[in-house]
């Protein structure tokens, strides 16, 4: 069984996030802000995450550059509110961040499970 | 017997003979009607005999030693001392002067008849002036009336300004008045029995004698215009000849006339020259400029009224303006506002109709109050361009704000709609869904199975409810993310198309296009394609672009399948407008049309003439948005009704923003 990471600020969002991949037999971990993620890695290994940009505290990109310096075995799955948003060029190029951005609401849960597996398969 | 035999008179009796010599020459001097003087150089009266002294009441005693001055009015003796220098000057004598004396005692006129002789000395030199005169007789009579016409004459020619002159038919110089000589820039006796190749070119000349001819020949009077040079200067003139019978010769002459109008011609074509200058002005002017008399008829006419009316100014002056432009009968209480108030009346961006178009047009009507003319110049500019720049203006201003406010809301309304459809979805995964492992054991925990869960399901259409919701928020994600493309600032970059390329790339995704298919066979359109070949490549967001133009597809294709249009078409039309360095693409369809009110708001936000819930009205406001904000160009809509539409993009090969 694979561990997924669901960092949100919003509860709600959050939850519905938890409930899909739970449901489809992943094992759930769950942050709200980046801070806490980070604290979370810690003691836990997910093999990847669905990163929330814009959160109090520091904002997702942040999230991933600094678990990326702390080398975590991670990938990671954007996902954001903000229709402006487009991932930065140097996390583009890392190989553990995909590079589809999934836009909430997310309607079709099934495409970014299956983003999640493939960039998690991809980077491992 | 020789002189010299004869015997010497002696000295007295030689001095006896010369006094009585000279008493005879003094008795012959003083006597009889001959009138005798002798004057100096210097008009002093050195002798004078009886006959003259007393004509004045003198003697000759009390002339002598004095000078014609001493004597005279100052008119006459300058006169008869004018006469005296030419004799003395000359040489010669001047013979049979008739002139009149008047006595300056009794201020009676007499009529002379007066000789001048030089006196000499014995070295030949002249000393003075010798006279005689006598009291004219009834003979002479005829001579000083003829002296006297003479003397009118003289004055009533000198009085003249133009210059005037006869000729004889050997074209010499018979005549000439003052104003003739100073013309000729020459004496009158230097021109009198000169004929004029002694004055003028050979050229100019035989100009002169062949009009000279023309009236010798008839009694017709001949009228030419005639330019000459003299001394450098060129003088055009207007001259009068014609002939007559001199009854003193009995030979034929001409008298002619001369008038200088050569500063007339000049302000003539200073004027012409004005005039022209002052029409290419009026008539250079976009504007149509139409001046109108108070009784409401057409005193001017430039050439965009004749455009604007097809009518030539010719036609429309005089005509009364309601005639000659309908439109703008209805300005004509305005005209005579504007006289009487002596102001300018403005009427701006009026609207008026004209082949189911709507265009606009400012009217200024000025008075004419300087000139003295009662009337006004009404003057009409074509504002239609620059009402639906404004309109456009306004329309990016809206869609900006909508952008800005969008942009902030995006993110706020993205998280909660996020909790809405994403806890749908798993609300229907759970609800519906036999794979899930968690879903089985929880029906089994409570008792039942997912098949009675389902089969309730099904029958109380929850997950259609489901649907809705997630329907519902996929369409206000949607909104948002149009609503976001107004914001100004474009992330993606530009990169070099070929426009032709991305038209035909819209068409094929037209093509395929899912909701397209559903509502439309786009495949059953005729796609009429006027592409210029090698056409510049543009610097854009290619896919942008491509869904400016799939949007148009949509668009198009909806209104004539609405219209049932029996053989519906596209015309995809591009060409390079090289002056502009743009490229124009135009999309037109054999629609139904778009009725003006629809289309001046049709690049609004949120405009539509669909249903609710059939379209947003925010594609044709996006299109308008990508071309004009993000990329810098134009976008347009020209339709009638019944006509169908046709939208015409034109894009700049490098946006301001770009880098070259």
């Amino acid at each position: 069984m694979n561990t997924i990471l669901i960092l949100d600020d919003e509860y709600v969002v959050r939850q519905s996030f938890v409930d899909y991949f739970e449901d489809n037999l992943w094992r759930v971990v769950q942050a709200e802000t980046g801070e806490q993620a980070l604290d979370l890695l810690e003691t836990e290994q997910p093999e990847v995450a669905i990163v929330d940009i814009r959160l109090p505290g520091i904002d997702g990109d942040v999230f991933i550059r600094e678990a990326l310096d702390r080398k975590k075995e991670l990938a990671f799955v954007i996902c954001s509110g903000s229709p402006s948003y487009g991932v930065p060029a140097d996390l583009k190029q890392q190989v553990k961040v995909s590079e589809h951005f999934f836009r909430k609401p997310v309607t079709d849960f099934s495409e970014l499970e299956q983003d999640a597996i493939r960039i998690m398969k991809k980077s491992a | 017997m020789s002189l010299n035999e004869k015997q010497k008179p002696s000295l007295e009796d030689e001095v006896l003979q010369l006094r009585q010599q000279l008493a005879e020459y003094e008795a012959i001097f003083d006597s009889g009607t001959i009138m005798f003087w002798y004057k100096d150089l210097h008009n002093c009266h050195l002798r004078v005999n009886h006959t003259a002294s007393a004509l004045d009441g003198l003697t000759p005693h009390q002339m002598e030693g004095k000078t014609g001055e001493e004597l005279y009015s100052k008119e006459q003796a300058e006169a008869y001392y004018k006469d005296d220098l030419e004799v003395i000057n000359s040489g010669k004598p001047k013979l049979n002067i008739i002139e009149s004396h008047i006595s300056p005692h009794t201020q009676e006129i007499h009529w002379l008849k007066v000789s001048k002789i030089p006196s000499r000395d014995e070295f030949g030199n002249i000393n003075g002036v010798i006279a005689y005169a006598a009291e004219v007789t009834d003979t002479d009579k005829s001579d000083i009336e003829t002296a006297q016409s003479r003397a009118l004459l003289d004055s009533i020619i000198n009085g003249i300004y133009d210059p005037i002159f006869v000729k004889d038919e050997q074209h010499r110089y018979l005549v000439l008045n003052d104003t003739m000589c100073e013309m000729m820039k020459q004496s009158r006796s230097e021109l009198i029995g000169k004929s004029d190749y002694e004055f003028f070119s050979k050229e100019q000349a035989d100009v002169f004698w062949t009009h000279d001819d023309l009236v010798f020949g008839s009694s017709d009077v001949d009228r030419n215009e005639e330019q000459f040079t003299r001394e450098g200067q060129t003088r055009t003139i207007s001259t009068i000849k014609s002939s007559f019978l001199n009854p003193l010769t009995g030979k034929r002459n001409l008298v002619g006339s001369i008038r200088d109008i050569t500063e007339r011609k000049q302000t003539e074509i200073e004027l012409r020259q004005l005039r022209s200058y002052l029409e290419s002005v009026i008539d250079s002017m976009p504007s149509i400029m139409i001046g109108v008399a108070e009784d409401g008829s057409v005193t001017q006419w430039n050439s965009a009224a004749e455009r604007v009316t097809g009518i030539t100014k010719n036609d429309a002056i005089g005509q009364q303006l309601s005639k000659v432009f309908p439109r703008l009968a209805q300005d004509l209480p305005r005209v005579y506002e504007a006289i009487t108030t002596c102001r300018e009346i403005m009427d701006l961006k009026r609207s008026y109709q004209q082949n189911d178009k709507t265009y606009y047009e400012d009217v200024i009507i000025y008075p004419l109050i300087s000139s003295g003319v009662e009337g006004a110049v009404i003057r009409v500019d074509d504002v239609s361009e620059q009402v639906l720049m404004e309109e456009m203006m306004i329309q990016s201003e809206k869609m900006l704000s909508v952008g800005g406010l969008a942009a902030g809301m995006a993110h706020e309304i993205n998280n909660p709609l996020a909790g809405m459809v994403q806890t749908a979805n798993v609300m229907i995964n759970r609800l519906s869904n036999d794979d899930v492992p968690a879903n089985k054991n929880a029906a089994e925990n409570v008792g039942t199975s997912m098949g009675v869960i389902n089969a309730y399901m099904e029958q109380r259409g929850i997950l259609r409810m489901l649907t809705a919701i997630n329907d519902s928020g996929e369409r206000i994600a949607e909104i948002v993310n149009n609503m976001l493309s107004f914001a100004r600032k474009s992330d993606a970059s530009s990169s070099s198309h070929d426009i032709n390329d991305l038209l035909d790339k819209a068409a094929t995704l037209a093509a395929t296009d899912y909701d397209l298919k559903r509502q439309y066979d786009f495949k059953s359109i005729s796609i009429v394609r006027e592409y210029e070949e090698n056409i510049p490549l543009v610097s854009c967001e290619g896919v942008k672009i491509q869904q400016v133009f799939l949007n148009l597809f949509r668009n198009g294709a909806e209104a004539m399948q609405e219209a049932k249009i029996k053989q519906p078409m596209f015309t995809l039309h591009s060409h390079y407008d090289k002056e502009h360095a743009r490229v124009v693409v135009t999309v037109e369809d054999n629609g139904p049309g778009i009725e003006e009110e629809t289309r001046k708001r049709i690049f609004e936000p949120f405009f539509t003439t669909k249903p609710v819930g059939v379209g947003t009205g925010l594609g044709l406001s996006v299109s308008y948005f990508i071309i004009t904000e993000n990329h810098g160009g134009e976008m347009t809509v020209e339709s009638e009704l019944g006509r169908g539409a046709r939208f015409c993009i034109r894009l700049p090969l490098h946006n301001n923003g770009d880098k070259p």
